[in-house]
């Protein structure tokens, strides 16, 4: 563990203050809190999904990755978001391999359909491309990473094109 | 004349759908001025409509109507009255309409008008959503864009028509249809084998219809709205390019009011605009949108208060009433008087006077909905049928201080959606309802965003009478059912 300014606080209380020092992994890999559990994604929609977790401030690279490496018409596969494999990154501390490589697609800091925003240590906002149609599975990985390496949250696309059986449940959509 | 209060006049509609709701041989109730040996009377009466009034030794004695009702909070017992007039109304379905030609040339103006592509687009002009048997169906459909709105949601602009024009039968979560398929959590089942599930899917089908329509399946997720209609472009085919319906969406279905057995106050669905065809600024103009199509008034208008329309029961002969739809082009004052016969069948100098604003009634909407009870609608009397299938969505209009040219304004009193074969009669939600039950403001020119903003999907377990709930401290509208696994709950 090592001391890190908390990112709240200025210098000159950091110097008045050893509260106001941080303790935490240092090149900690960038993580998610459970509370992102049940977070869903509207097909049709450019969702904006703010994540909670750890670690982001050191984020230097943010995929965007299917599971089974579905193609999610209008995000993976060819044309903008073309999908790529990656098996090292010039910012992985040592030099590392990531083996199997990564499948997806990077996404750039900013605000528009596609991009991501670093908010602090523990929040980080992606601003999904709008998905038209579905797979079979319908799931989107966020995968940031930083210099220790990355994690991986799942994102459900909500009503998949499947033939459906039943319809026990509700659905609630809000515009706010 | 007997005035009340606008708190007493609570406590008439509350007791209004009471009395409907307690006999269903009691088929329309509501307030009307009370007639004696045929003529009006200054008295507001509880009243209710039979198709004829028969001696009263000839009624069961549970249905015979009180003579007077006694309402706590109210000075003295309210007068009744039985009037005889049509009793059975249905939601004005694309099923009225006649045989469709296969080009415009049978039209003349001003129907032809209502009828045809508009851009930027405004009120009273013809919309539908997804053919009812799907794309490349047997089945082509007619209804009206009413205007646009505001969505107090979001501060978007939105389009406005009825539930059943563009939201599918949207049905709340605990209302059981069991009509062909016993059991089935069924939202709506209309005469083609199609069932709709929710505003938000189009491509989710039931596997147990007899007739699978992977014709719904097409690169759209939402309901689409088209401007003109699948009728008026004689074809149910989705298209590319400049071809077909998809060439002519506007917009996505963004919520629409469920429907329920009873007590129902509204039918109405908005949409979104969309740019995927058409600009921004091709769609929406701040001087041109918020007209009614061929309504000779440049005011923006308000909706009518609560107030002014309870006021329109009153007014001497009835207040003058205009509305424009896809079908009927423009009915009533002053829309009639300029086109004259030219061009209208069936309405020729139709006047338009709101007779009942607070009648309840069954209405039928066939399918496996078939016949559910509304409250609190708005009566419309015409000199002829003042409409058809294809103008429901229609926003009706009501002219308020007609006599005093520094007061004198038109503004929105409702929304049509049902009407009657058996008379020159149509029905329409209040408007005041309308907003209020969906958060919707008048749009008046604005600039405002359209499309989505922050749109959040929560599937809740079980099926939900709730129409809205606050989930995590947002407000969420009811969208349909769905065999998703749920993904949140409640706040408890």
């Amino acid at each position: 563990m090592s001391k890190f300014i908390k990112y709240t606080s200025a210098l000159t209380e950091v110097t008045a203050f050893s509260g106001n020092f941080d303790h935490r992994e240092l090149y900690g890999r960038p993580e998610f809190t459970g509370g992102n559990t049940y977070t869903t994604l509207a097909c049709g929609f450019s969702g904006i999904r703010t994540l909670e977790g750890y670690n982001f401030d050191s984020v230097q690279g943010v995929m965007l990755s299917t599971f089974n490496s579905e193609d999610l018409v209008g995000l993976l596969g060819t044309g903008t978001y073309a999908v790529t494999a990656v098996s090292a990154l010039s910012y992985l501390s040592g030099g590392a391999t990531i083996a199997p490589p990564l499948t997806g697609y990077f996404i750039s800091p900013g605000t528009s359909a596609g991009t991501y925003t670093l908010n602090n240590y523990n929040k980080m906002t992606v601003t999904f491309p709008t998905i038209s149609a579905l797979g079979a599975y319908g799931i989107i990985d966020v995968i940031p990473i930083n210099a220790a390496g990355f994690t991986s949250c799942s994102i459900k696309i909500n009503l998949p094109g499947t033939t459906v059986t039943g319809h026990g449940n509700q659905i609630y959509v809000s515009y706010e | 004349m007997n005035e009340y209060s606008g708190q007493e006049l609570r406590l008439l509609k509350d007791k209004v759908n009471t009395l409907f709701n307690s006999n269903p041989n009691w088929k329309v109730v509501g307030l009307h001025i009370k007639e004696k040996n045929g003529q009006l009377t200054s008295d507001i009466a509880i009243t209710l409509i039979v198709d004829q009034k028969l001696p009263v030794n000839e009624i069961d004695s549970n249905d015979l109507f009180p003579d007077s009702i006694t309402i706590p909070g109210l000075s003295e017992p309210v007068k009744t009255d039985v009037q005889v007039g049509p009793t059975e109304f249905k939601a004005l379905g694309c099923y009225t309409l006649p045989t469709p030609g296969t080009d415009d040339s049978g039209w003349a103006m001003p129907v032809s008008g209502s009828r045809m592509t508009h851009r930027p687009l405004m009120g009273g002009i013809g919309c539908t959503t997804i053919p009812p048997n799907g794309y490349g169906g047997s089945v082509i459909s007619a209804g009206t864009l009413g205007g646009f709105c505001i969505d107090l949601d979001d501060n978007t602009i939105v389009g406005v028509s009825n539930n059943h024009v563009i939201g599918g039968n949207q049905v709340r979560g605990d209302m059981t249809l069991t009509m062909g398929y016993a059991g089935q959590y069924s939202a709506h089942k209309n005469d083609y084998h199609q069932t709709y599930w929710s505003i938000l899917s189009t491509n989710d089908i039931a596997s147990n219809e007899s007739i699978p329509h992977p014709i719904f399946q097409q690169p759209e997720t939402h309901y689409p709205v088209h401007q003109r209609t699948s009728w008026d472009e004689y074809t149910s085919s989705y298209g590319s390019g400049s071809t077909g319906l998809s060439a002519l969406k506007v917009g996505t279905v963004k919520r629409a009011y469920p429907l329920t057995s009873s007590n129902n106050k509204i039918d109405v669905a908005i949409f979104a605009l969309d740019t995927t065809i058409n600009s921004m600024s091709a769609l929406i103009s701040t001087t041109e949108s918020w007209k009614q199509y061929l309504l000779d008034y440049d005011t923006p208008m308000d909706f009518a208060t609560t107030a002014e329309i309870d006021s329109l029961l009153t007014t001497a002969s009835g207040s003058p009433v205009f509305r424009s739809g896809r079908t009927e082009g423009p009915v009533g004052w002053p829309g009639s008087d300029p086109y004259g016969s030219d061009g209208r069948p069936s309405n020729v100098g139709c006047s338009l006077s709101a007779y009942g604003v607070t009648d309840a009634a069954n209405i039928n909407y066939g399918g496996n909905i078939e016949t559910i009870g509304y409250v609190e609608q708005i009566f419309v009397r015409g000199t002829t049928d003042p409409s058809t299938g294809g103008d429901s969505g229609s926003f009706v209009c009501g002219l308020f201080n007609e006599g005093n040219p520094s007061l004198s304004a038109w503004k929105i009193i409702g929304l049509l959606f049902a009407g009657s074969d058996a008379g020159n009669y149509m029905i329409a939600n209040r408007i005041d309802n309308v907003a209020s039950m969906f958060n919707l403001g008048a749009y008046k020119g604005e600039t405002l965003d359209i499309g989505y903003k922050n749109v959040d999907i929560k599937v809740i377990d079980t099926r939900q009478s709730a129409v809205t709930a606050r989930i995590g401290g947002k407000m969420y509208w009811q969208a349909g059912s769905t065999n998703s696994p749920a993904t949140g709950r409640f706040d408890t």
